[in-house]
């Protein structure tokens, strides 16, 4: 378990009472400072008035004229820090779309606390290890005209900085680190994710769809990041290639 | 108009029929999946209560087991609601459903609804008002019953004040007449507006919950299935009502 100070925000996004006030009892009986958004002008409201650490957005409204997606995309427009999303749907296509709007898990109804409180604790400590970095040295990896600087947990092409989101770069950062060698979807997502994943394989696809329109010169004919079929994906460079 | 001609009308006629029906069988599909997932909501609930009050690492107080188990309880009672619903209107799109129309009394079916309306909302209060005795109508007891309920579930339902609703019998001649005085104008609406009112464009734009809006097609149904008729309407000051002729003959 990771250890929390007490000022590790969450904002619970949603309109079902019952689940709200589970999720708050358990979030601030362990120390979180939880508040509640129960509608998209309150959620945009809050996160430009405060900052908090972690959002964890319940995907079905039931006020018909408040879209859960578009709260989600929103609000990576509007903040970093990482978002889980609850709902009922449990279709590929729908998770696809949230992940691909920003959000960094998806969790389907119904779900034990534990297990919530297991992607929580793996969400804040992605989120804090970015926010606040690991200082060693030797910390730098160029790979062809791509820089990892793990200090500030910062990529930059041909000196020119990339805006990823900290999954993202978790990810990038655990490919570079084995360059060269292939990486399995299992592996890649215990790495970033945490030991309880390893078969969301979508997630997978749309963090590597965005890295690459990021890092790649052309997404379609990826340079950096190449997909091993069936398997995982490999990082390359040209004096690997 | 030719033999052929009137055919053709005829055929032509069945065709935007089964176009129409198709379009609400569609649409009532498109609800239930609604419906289920409000039921996967509740069911999640109540997952998600028991597992915290199962939790070793965590000490909860006594209010907050009670606000547990009292969430537990709320979430079963949606989940039973819902469950009966999806129920219903399966069984309706099937033909499944058996009546037995027989002479009761009137006053008993809404004195019973008097004391079970409260296990599915709570702090609503019937007013009940007659004007004959004993007023004897030709219905299913037990469909009418949850006909009934579920009106009543779709107009005060995600109410969190109490509420008295007056609710009138007269004697006409024809039939009796049922009337559910100051309702919710949304409800009101969807009656009015059957079948339009099933559809995602309707919902979104009236701003009503799905499962309230099946809620009141599947009492619209199950009354039609007894010759009740169902009417929304205004009252003198003009205030949204029910009214629901009954035969009793």
């Amino acid at each position: 378990m990771i250890t929390m100070n007490h000022s590790t925000t969450i904002l619970l996004i949603g309109d079902e009472p019952n689940i709200l006030k589970t999720l708050r009892h358990n979030l601030a009986g362990r120390g979180y400072e939880v508040s509640l958004a129960l509608d998209d002008i309150e959620t945009y409201q809050m996160t430009q008035k405060s900052h908090f650490d972690l959002y964890v957005l319940i995907l079905d409204f039931n006020s018909s004229n408040v879209d859960g997606l578009s709260i989600c995309g929103n609000l990576r427009e509007l903040s970093q820090s990482p978002i889980i999303v609850l709902s009922s749907v449990g279709s590929d296509d729908v998770k696809i779309k949230a992940l691909d709007l920003g959000a960094d898990d998806y969790l389907i109804m119904p779900f034990s606390m534990e297990e919530f409180l297991a992607r929580v604790r793996s969400a804040l400590r992605r989120w804090l290890a970015y926010k606040t970095g690991h200082v060693t040295q030797n910390n730098l990896i160029l790979v062809g005209s791509l820089l990892i600087d793990k200090d500030a947990r910062q990529i930059s092409i041909n000196g020119e900085n990339i805006r990823l989101t900290p999954t993202e770069y978790d990810i990038v950062l655990y490919l570079a680190n084995r360059i060269g060698k292939v990486v399995t979807h299992r592996e890649l997502l215990r790495a970033v994710w945490g030991a309880q994943y390893g078969d969301e394989r979508e997630y997978l696809r749309v963090f590597i769809s965005q890295i690459r329109k990021k890092i790649e010169f052309d997404p379609l004919k990826p340079r950096y990041v190449i997909t091993e079929p069936g398997v995982g994906y490999r990082f390359m460079s040209d004096s690997y290639s | 108009m030719t033999p052929e001609e009137l055919l053709l009308q005829q055929n032509l006629t069945l065709r935007e029929e089964i176009k129409e029906l198709t379009a609400i069988q569609h649409n009532i599909w498109k609800l239930m999946v609604v419906v289920c997932r409000r039921m996967q909501i509740s069911s999640a609930s109540v997952k998600a209560a028991v597992t915290s009050l199962l939790n070793n690492d965590i000490f909860w107080d006594a209010s907050t087991q009670y606000e547990f188990l009292q969430m537990i309880d709320d979430s079963t009672d949606n989940f039973s609601d819902l469950a009966m619903l999806v129920s219903l209107v399966s069984r309706l799109q099937v033909d499944k459903i058996h009546l037995k129309l027989e002479t009761q009394v009137l006053q008993e079916i809404l004195s019973k609804l008097e004391d079970d309306l409260p296990h599915h909302l709570k702090d609503v209060k019937l007013d009940i008002e007659f004007s004959p005795e004993l007023a004897t109508v030709l219905v299913d007891y037990e469909y009418l019953m949850i006909a009934l309920r579920l009106l009543f579930m779709s107009m005060l339902g995600g109410q969190d004040h109490p509420i008295n609703v007056r609710v009138v019998v007269k004697e006409m001649v024809e039939n009796r007449l049922l009337e559910i005085r100051n309702i919710n104008s949304s409800v009101h609406n969807v009656i009015c507006n059957l079948p339009e009112s099933l559809t995602e464009e309707y919902i979104k734009e009236k701003k009503i919950s799905p499962d309230k809006v099946l809620m009141v097609y599947t009492a619209y149904k199950l009354l039609t299935l007894q010759n009740i008729r169902l009417r929304a309407c205004l009252d003198n000051d003009k205030n949204a009502m029910l009214q629901l002729e009954i035969p009793f003959e």
